[in-house]
């Protein structure tokens, strides 16, 4: 896993970042915008901001913070091979290839 | 906007879901979970794992047991831990439901949890396209 994902994956583990987040990939806003129907102040939003920002997941762009492109896939990429690997170790895909023949990886 | 819409988005019966994309947090998600057909249960357990892996070393335990199952006195050899630490990581873990307890203390990765990170991750990333493509007019 590269350092940036590491630290994509730290920042995104605190429930009032991840929300700040989400807000954000829904819509680009002002950094005065985060707190709005939040129970967070807008000082600590705007840290929050800040560490999501020092952790690679969002930008500033034309005065607002948007979501950086590649980092959503990024971190899918990263659940998937977890996925996959799970996945074997438990057995799945074998029990699956055995239920469909063909089923080829 | 096309998603301001009272378009019917899951066969549930009753008044149909409203979309719209600038509304309060938490909404526009779950509206596109429906649209992915992913349920809310999932996209709750997808994260409370994502919660859990924010320290590096749940992360490396899951990692390492997601590759192979084995039982937690096989972990402490090969991952520089305590053994206590240990096992609060995988009692997270298993709390978390990316773990299961098999037999002889093995504990193999839950590939259906760690799967509900990935169907959050979907959610984001549909939205996400949706915005980088200037589907919101409501800035």
């Amino acid at each position: 896993m590269t350092v940036e994902l590491e630290d994509a994956l730290t920042a995104l583990a605190e429930p009032m970042r991840r929300q700040i987040f989400e807000r954000v990939v829904i819509r680009p806003r002002r950094v005065g915008e985060l707190a709005e129907g939040l129970p967070v102040t807008r000082p600590a939003a705007s840290h929050h901001a800040k560490v999501l920002r020092e952790a690679g997941l969002i930008r500033m762009s034309d005065n607002r913070l948007e979501v950086v492109p590649d980092v959503l896939p990024a971190l899918r990429m990263y659940f998937d091979r977890l996925w996959l690997e799970a996945s074997l170790g438990d057995g799945w895909l074998a029990r699956r290839q055995m239920e469909t023949s063909d089923f080829g990886l | 906007m096309w998603l301001k819409t009272n378009t019917r988005l899951s066969p549930t019966r009753g008044t149909p879901p409203r979309l719209s994309w600038g509304s309060e947090h938490g909404a526009s998600l779950e509206l596109v979970g429906d649209l992915l057909a992913i349920s809310r249960a999932e996209i709750a357990t997808g994260r409370l794992l994502l919660g859990a892996l924010g320290d590096p070393l749940t992360r490396a335990v899951l990692a390492r047991i997601s590759r192979k199952p084995c039982n937690p006195a096989t972990l402490v050899s090969e991952i520089r831990l305590d053994y206590h630490e240990l096992k609060y990581k995988i009692r997270v873990l298993t709390e978390g439901g990316a773990l299961i307890r098999k037999p002889h203390h093995i504990y193999a990765a839950n590939s259906a949890t760690i799967g509900c990170v990935g169907k959050y991750m979907d959610i984001l990333i549909t939205i996400s396209a949706y915005t980088q493509h200037g589907g919101t007019d409501d800035r």
